[in-house]
C-alpha cells in the first residue's frame, strides 16, 4: 500500500480480488475499487 | 458603358442586375457618362446595398483552459474546435475565429496520463454569427499509482484523477520493491522470480519504457532510494548466508557496495537525510541499523519476527510490525526503547504513516 504525497488517498492492493482499493484518509471511506492484473502486491506513487 | 461587377454583389441574379441598371439614367454624351459613373458608384451603389449583404456564415469562440492539481505538464495541450486546432498552455485563453456557425465537438489531446478533463466535460460549443461564444475547460492533474501484479507478471498504472488503469507495463517476471526516484522520473523495481537472470529495472514514469538495468545476483524483495536520488538499495533476502543490500549508483546503473544483513530480511527503510537504514531481519529476530556513510552495521535490537518497518517523518520513531504477535511497536530511534504498542489482530505486511502524523495505516496479508 502507499499514500499519495498529500496524504489524502491510500492505495491498498486487494491481492485475492485482483483490484486496488483507494481509501480517503479524511473519513476512511472507499473512494474507488480499481480492477488491475492478477494478484496485485506492491504499490508506488509518483511524488508531487 | 458597362461596369460589370462594380456595383452589385457577385451572385446577384440577372434580373436584379437589370433592375439595378434600369434605375439609373444613361446619357450618351461622354460628360454624362462620366457623371453617371459617379452616380453609379455612389448613388446607385447605395441602392445596390439594398440587395442585402450575405449573412455571415462564421463566428468565433473563446475557450479558457484551466489546469489544476499536481505534476502539471508544462508543455500544454492541443485543443481542437470543429475544423480548427491550436496549441495552448496549461492555463490560457484562446480564441478560435472563422469557425462555421453551428455546434462543434471540442477535443483535447497531448495531455499526460496523469491529467484528465474534469466533469462535466466540455464536449461541444455552439458558434453563432452574431455573438462570440465562450466556454471553459477544466483539467485536473494527479498522481500515477504503479501496482505490481504478481500473478500476471505486469505492472498496472493508475491515474488518481480518473481512478482507472491508464497504462500497463510488461517487464517480464514478478516485480517487487517498487520505488520511484524523488524527482518522480523513474520507477525502480526488482524481480522476485526470474529464471534467466536477476536485475533491478528502471522505467520512465512518462514513457513506461525501460531506461536502465542493474544486474544483481539474487531475487529482489524490496528497494529504497536515497532522498537525493543518487543511490538505490536493493534487498536480497535469499542469499545462503542470510541477506544482502546491494547498493547501486542511479546515474551509472552499477553496483557500488554490498552490505551483509541477517537472515530473511523483509523490508528496508531510510531516514529522511539518507544517512541511516533500518532492516527487519525476520528469522534472527532483529531490527538492524546501517550507517550508509560507511555501509556498515551500527547497531541492532531484538524484535521478535519483525516484518514491516516505517519511520516517522521527523525520524524520531521507528514503527515495526511483528509477525507472530500481530501488533506494531513504536520504538524511540535514539535508544530503541518501546514507546508504544498497538495490537492489530492481524499480521501487518506493510506500514504507512500519514504526512501529518495523525494516522498510521497497516496492511494485512494473513489473518
Amino acid at each position: 500500500m502507499a499514500l499519495t504525497a498529500d496524504g489524502a488517498l491510500l492505495y491498498v492492493t486487494d491481492n485475492l480480488n485482483d483490484r486496488v482499493t483507494a481509501i480517503s484518509t479524511d473519513d476512511h471511506s472507499v473512494v474507488a475499487q480499481i480492477p488491475v492484473g492478477n494478484a496485485p502486491s506492491g504499490v508506488a506513487i509518483t511524488p508531487p | 458603358m458597362y461596369w460589370p461587377g462594380r456595383a452589385y454583389w457577385p451572385g446577384t441574379t440577372s434580373s436584379s442586375r437589370m433592375l439595378f441598371w434600369s434605375n439609373c439614367s444613361l446619357d450618351r454624351t461622354r460628360a454624362a457618362i462620366g457623371l453617371l459613373i459617379v452616380l453609379t458608384l455612389v448613388g446607385c451603389g447605395s441602392e445596390g446595398g439594398a440587395t442585402g449583404a450575405p449573412p455571415a456564415s462564421t463566428g468565433s469562440v473563446t475557450i479558457a483552459v484551466v489546469t489544476s492539481g499536481v505534476r502539471i505538464d508544462p508543455d500544454g495541450y492541443e485543443l481542437t474546435v470543429g475544423p480548427a486546432s491550436r496549441f495552448i498552455g496549461t492555463n490560457e485563453v484562446v480564441q478560435f475565429s472563422g469557425i462555421p456557425v453551428g455546434t462543434h465537438p471540442v477535443t483535447l489531446s497531448g495531455a499526460e496520463l496523469n491529467c484528465a478533463e474534469s466533469d462535466p466535460r466540455l464536449a461541444s460549443v455552439t458558434v453563432q454569427s452574431n455573438a462570440p461564444a465562450q466556454a471553459q475547460m477544466d483539467i485536473e492533474c494527479g498522481y500515477l499509482v504503479f501496482v505490481a501484479n504478481h500473478g500476471s507478471d505486469d505492472i498496472s498504472v493508475i491515474s488518481t484523477v480518473t481512478q482507472s488503469v491508464v497504462a500497463m507495463i510488461e517487464p517480464g517476471g514478478v516485480s517487487a520493491g517498487l520505488r520511484i526516484t524523488p524527482n518522480g522520473e523513474r520507477l525502480y523495481f526488482g524481480n522476485l522470480f526470474r529464471r534467466v537472470s536477476h536485475k533491478v529495472d528502471a522505467v520512465s514514469t512518462t514513457t513506461f519504457e525501460i531506461v536502465a538495468e542493474v544486474p544483481v545476483t539474487h531475487p529482489i524483495l524490496d528497494i529504497a532510494i536515497s532522498p537525493d536520488g543518487a543511490f538505490g538499495y536493493a534487498l536480497e533476502p535469499l542469499q545462503p548466508s542470510g541477506g544482502r543490500i546491494e547498493v547501486f549508483d542511479v546515474l551509472e546503473n552499477t553496483l557500488v557496495a554490498s552490505i551483509h544483513v541477517g537472515g530473511s530480511p523483509k523490508k528496508v527503510v531510510l531516514t529522511g537525510d539518507g544517512r541511516w537504514t533500518y532492516v527487519t531481519e525476520q528469522v534472527v529476530d532483529r531490527l538492524r541499523e546501517l550507517d550508509m556513510a560507511t555501509y556498515e552495521s551500527s547497531r541492532a535490537t531484538a524484535i521478535e519476527a519483525p516484518l514491516a518497518v516505517a519511520l516517522s517523518s521527523d525520524g524520531s520513531l521507528v514503527y515495526v510490525s511483528r509477525f507472530f504477535r500481530e501488533d506494531v511497536l513504536a520504538l524511540q530511534r535514539s535508544n530503541f526503547g518501546i514507546r508504544a504498542q498497538a495490537s492489530l489482530g492481524f499480521i501487518a505486511s506493510d506500514l504507512q504513516l500519514s504526512p501529518d502524523h495523525r494516522s498510521r495505516s497497516a496492511a494485512c496479508v494473513w489473518h
